[in-house]
């Protein structure tokens, strides 16, 4: 049958779907290196984006050789933050979530830490810094590690 | 394209069914659609299967419809099956629109089914939670809450609107469902209930949410020739109109307006009928402040007007322009890939007079239908907007 895996390593078949999408981020192997977002900028217009592309919106040029890879501000400006008190599966509630516009222009989503965080504190222009933490568990309880911003 | 008509429509109970599945859901609704056109099932050449989640709920990721379809002995004819997330069956009706407004075809059966509860919750949440993009927002903790919550509180700082005129929608919601024997909420609330009643994302609660739950609703759509044998007065769909977000990239809608204005404008449009000829709406309140911003998108008041039309009650059944008679989907219920189809059929019992406690006076001769699905990037994955006539 067309599609079938004839792939005679079943028990690889069985192992859950890698859980991040690769290539959204570089954790830092050491403390020298500091973690960073991977976005895409297009040659031709200048659009920064995240996470990387292959097409820039805007000019939608074949050659794909019109982007490349960037890494992205660390800092950025809260757009919107807020809390949430229902979640998908792996997340405690309440937890707060929000949009980071980065000085390359791109707005970036993510869940938000920091002290003391409430629905007051998190006012669009706060300053907040992408760190690398856990985000949530998966369905086996494992810790999920990426990025988060800390609002600052 | 010629013109097409609605000439059946049909409807489950919106709630809960543990003892019935999509099969049994889809017959009952296929059937009535096809008594109340005045056909056979022999007659239909072409159908349009829309459904969401059963891939995630029961594991039939694939031919769905065919499947279904196969209850009521339907075969030997195009199939297709949609998904398009809360829009799933109003983008099967607008391929059956196609279809017979191309000429392809003269008789098409477009339905719309959902089964959500299955005994886990958590994995009714899962699949729900696959209606946006799961790599860099459903696994980092977005959900349509956090977006839902975030437009609402963009609307308060921008206009002055309340929690309480968000509230007040909720109330009118279920008012109505209460008077509607296929809403899965029939019971009023107030809006002190409203208010304190779990707090879900600042400023909305939890009596401000459309539930999970399951139904079914089906279409037949015709040529006006056949729907004329049936009745003198056939309902025509003056536009169909469906889109796909664009890609704001999460800039979302500020740099954009909305994806709703958009569509309909391009519908008041191409149907030459404008917001002022409107007797009934149906709309996309999957949380009840949407609600708000939405009338505004569709032109029913301007900008920023959306708390007062409200609080004047002009939206109730009894108002100007009545919105959600039916109970929208926070009293209705919303069965994600049936809710489209749902929703046309509230407007087409309306245009006919046929909405019980809940008709609009004098019968109106106009209806829109909005129905938002998915988000992607800042906005809905689809959206579709049909306006019907009499
Ligand atoms: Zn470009």
């Amino acid at each position: 049958m067309a599609g079938q895996d004839t792939s005679k390593d079943t028990k690889k078949g069985k192992e859950p779907l890698p859980f991040l999408r690769p290539g959204l981020f570089v954790a830092p192997l050491s403390s020298e290196e500091t973690p960073h977002l991977i976005g895409s900028r297009c040659k031709l217009c200048g659009r920064v984006f995240f996470p990387k592309r292959t097409v820039c919106f805007d000019c939608k040029h074949l050659d794909t050789s019109t982007m490349e890879e960037v890494h992205l501000s660390l800092k950025g400006k809260l757009h919107t933050g807020l809390f949430v008190h229902a979640a998908p599966e792996g997340f405690k509630t309440p937890y707060a979530i929000g949009f980071i516009d980065l000085p390359e222009g791109v707005r970036v989503f993510s869940q938000l830490v920091g002290e003391n965080l409430s629905d007051e504190v998190l006012t669009a222009g706060r300053e907040a810094e992408m760190i690398i933490e856990k985000i949530r568990e998966d369905e086996a309880g494992n810790d999920v590690v990426a990025y988060k911003f800390k609002v600052i | 394209m010629r013109e097409v008509a609605v000439s059946g429509v049909s409807m489950t109970r919106f709630g809960k069914y543990m003892e019935k599945g999509l099969r049994e859901l889809s017959a009952e609704v296929i059937l009535g659609a096809a008594n109340d056109a005045g056909i056979d099932l022999k007659d239909i050449q072409f159908a349009s299967v829309g459904n969401s989640l059963a891939g995630l709920i029961t594991g039939q990721e694939s031919v769905r419809g065919q499947v279904i379809l196969k209850e009521v002995g339907l075969g030997g004819i195009p199939v297709t099956n949609v998904e398009n997330a809360c829009a799933t069956s109003s983008t099967a009706f607008f391929e059956c629109w196609m279809a017979v407004a191309s000429g392809y075809c003269d008789v098409a059966l477009a339905l719309g089914v959902e089964k959500l509860f299955c005994g886990d919750t958590a994995r009714s949440n899962a699949a729900l939670a696959t209606c946006i993009d799961v790599d860099v927002e459903g696994r980092m903790g977005f959900s349509f809450l956090g977006w839902y919550a975030a437009e609402a509180r963009s609307h308060m700082e921008t206009y002055g609107t309340t929690q309480e005129q968000m509230a007040k929608v909720s109330v009118k919601s279920h008012k109505n469902g209460s008077l509607n024997p296929y809403a899965q909420y029939q019971k009023e609330v107030s809006i002190e209930e409203v208010l304190s009643s779990r707090p879900i994302a600042w400023p909305i609660t939890l009596l401000m949410c459309a539930p999970i739950g399951d139904g079914a609703a089906a279409a037949i759509l015709t040529s006006k020739d056949i729907a004329r044998r049936h009745t003198s007065e056939p309902i025509t769909i003056a536009s169909s109109e469906l889109t796909s977000g664009r890609i704001l990239d999460c800039r979302r809608a500020e740099s954009a307006g909305a994806l709703t204005e958009m569509l309909a404008k391009k519908s008041y449009e191409k149907s030459g009928i404008g917001p002022e000829d409107l007797g009934v709406v149906e709309l996309h309140d999957a949380f009840s402040p949407a609600e708000i911003s939405i009338y505004e998108d569709l032109g029913l008041c301007n900008r920023g007007e959306g708390g007062r039309l409200v609080d004047e009650g002009k939206t109730e059944i009894g108002g100007t322009i009545p919105v959600n008679t039916s109970g929208g989907l926070a009293a209705k219920g919303h069965p994600v890939g049936a809710t489209g189809i749902a929703m046309i059929t509230e407007i087409v019992w309306q245009l006919r007079g046929l909405a019980g406690k809940r008709q609009v006076e004098p019968r109106p001769k106009v209806g829109l239908v909005q129905n938002g699905g998915g988000l992607v990037a800042g906005e809905y994955a689809a959206d579709a907007i049909h306006i019907l006539k009499r």
